[in-house]
């Protein structure tokens, strides 16, 4: 209960001052204004519209990055030839600022859900391959060892050896993805987009519907939470035996 | 046909010479340790048998046959235990025998040698939760699970308190009397090498020695190791080593 003291006490001093002579609804709606706006988003059936049209892109983009960049981190962490040749460009590729292909995405894929899902796909691309390739490589050389002795196979490497060793530094990519792709998709959804919560805030903004923009925030907030929690439940789910005791 | 047979053979590590001519033969079922102070090859050479290093020069077999990589019937316990830790102690044994063992048995084989080495009530706990003996044991089980004709141990109880050490020592030649497979066992511990070693190969660096015999019956007992036997060997050992 007292981790809660100190955002109830922001929100109510925020009340106060919306609501005192120094506060204007246009630029600091009061809460009743938001959780008006909140409510009006709930019913009228927005809200459902473009949260959905927001989770396909971030889930269809971070999806596929994860099914091509574990892979291929696995391949390229295991084998310093292919390592050696590839990384000066995929080094390239990754200095990249994902934001800066926005204009690129549009170009290519016009302003619907493709051009958004391939914007975060990149994003979450580059964290996952690197924290896959990192894990991989620091696999101890005694378990590898051990394994030639066992004679494991060249597949039950990558599954039973190589997967589960990188495994804590894969699911710290998939973090660090998941807060970079929502930063991703709300900027594609404001800079050219008909949905979404990008769209929705910025579209807020544009008409004045100061509490409506508000609301868009908070529930972005509350998304990034909980992709956050999600991901910390997943580590602890799949790292299960390092809590054993 | 000796179960391990080095004829001549040489190791470079690019300029460092790690061996030089050394030859040695290992009869089937003998317990031979290797013993010598820490870089002089002692580790390389069991490297050697085990496929894991290639020799630069010279000829290494097992059972006549050449060895040109890692085999399962030369198995190798290492010193640093080589556990996976996301893996339970079952888990550790089941992956030597998953795909080479049929599937309904890979389970049953590995409680079996659970027990075997002390381990029976610990099958589901996780490497970091076993003490450095426990983890060897585990690391033991898996190597006997996949039945191997030459075991390979290369320091395998260095990191392990006094007592831990005896109790495991006398386990391993408990198993060794039962299984009779070869063990090569790297050491650079005097008493241990007397203790469980049909034959002490001495090593200076860069090869062997001198190789001495310890004319001692198995079940080996408490009171070998302070024996009269046993006292002399330390001294001859010692000096040796110097």
């Amino acid at each position: 209960m007292k981790r809660l003291l100190l955002p109830i006490g922001l929100a109510i001093l925020w009340e106060i001052l919306a609501r005192s002579p120094l506060g204007d609804p246009l630029y600091s709606p009061s809460l009743l204004q938001i959780g008006t706006a909140l409510v009006a988003l709930v019913t009228s059936g927005e809200l459902v519209t473009h949260l959905g049209a927001s989770a396909v892109r971030l889930l269809g983009g971070f999806t596929i990055a994860l099914v091509t960049a574990v892979p291929i981190g696995l391949v390229l962490g295991s084998s310093s030839p292919m390592k050696r040749h590839l990384m000066p460009m995929l080094d390239l590729m990754r200095s990249f600022p994902s934001i800066t292909l926005v204009p690129i995405a549009i170009v290519w894929f016009g302003i619907g859900d493709l051009a958004k899902g391939f914007l975060v796909a990149y994003a979450c691309f580059w964290p996952m391959l690197l924290n896959t390739m990192t894990g991989v490589e620091e696999t101890s050389p005694v378990l590898l060892r051990a394994a030639r002795v066992m004679e494991v196979g060249d597949l039950a490497l990558f599954r039973k050896i190589l997967l589960p060793s990188a495994l804590p530094s894969i699911l710290t990519g998939v973090r660090i993805s998941l807060a970079v792709s929502v930063i991703v998709l709300i900027v594609s959804e404001m800079v050219a987009a008909t949905s979404g919560i990008g769209f929705l805030i910025l579209d807020a903004e544009r008409n004045y519907l100061t509490g409506k923009m508000f609301a868009g925030v908070l529930i972005m907030g509350v998304i990034g939470a909980s992709l956050n929690a999600l991901a910390q439940w997943t580590e602890r789910y799949l790292l299960d035996y390092r809590a054993a005791a | 046909m000796a179960a391990i047979e080095l004829r001549a053979v040489s190791k470079r590590f690019g300029d460092v010479i790690a061996l030089t001519d050394t030859s040695l033969s290992v009869a089937d079922g003998e317990f031979v340790s290797i013993l010598g102070p820490s870089g002089c090859g002692k580790s390389t050479l069991l490297f050697i048998v085990a496929g894991l290093e290639q020799a630069s020069g010279g000829e290494v077999s097992c059972d006549g046959v050449p060895v040109t990589g890692p085999g399962r019937e030369r198995n190798v316990v290492f010193q640093e235990y080589a556990l996976f830790p996301w893996r339970d102690v079952v888990g550790n044994v089941t992956i030597g025998l998953e795909g080479h063992v049929a599937a309904g048995e890979v389970e049953q084989r590995a409680r079996h040698f659970v027990s075997m080495v002390g381990l029976a009530g610990f099958e589901h706990h996780y490497p970091h939760q076993l003490s450095g003996g426990m983890k060897q044991r585990t690391a033991l089980a898996r190597a006997l699970a996949m039945e191997p004709k030459v075991l390979l141990m290369d320091e395998p109880f260095a990191a392990v308190d006094a007592q831990t050490r005896e109790s495991l020592q006398e386990e391993l030649l408990r198993i060794w009397s039962a299984n009779r497979m070869t063990v090569l066992f790297v050491t650079h511990s005097i008493e241990e090498a007397i203790y469980l070693s049909e034959r002490v190969v001495v090593m200076k660096p860069g090869g062997v020695k001198k190789t001495v015999s310890v004319e001692e019956t198995y079940p080996r007992g408490y009171a070998f190791r302070t024996s009269e036997v046993a006292s002399s060997l330390r001294i001859e050992l010692h000096e040796l080593l110097r």
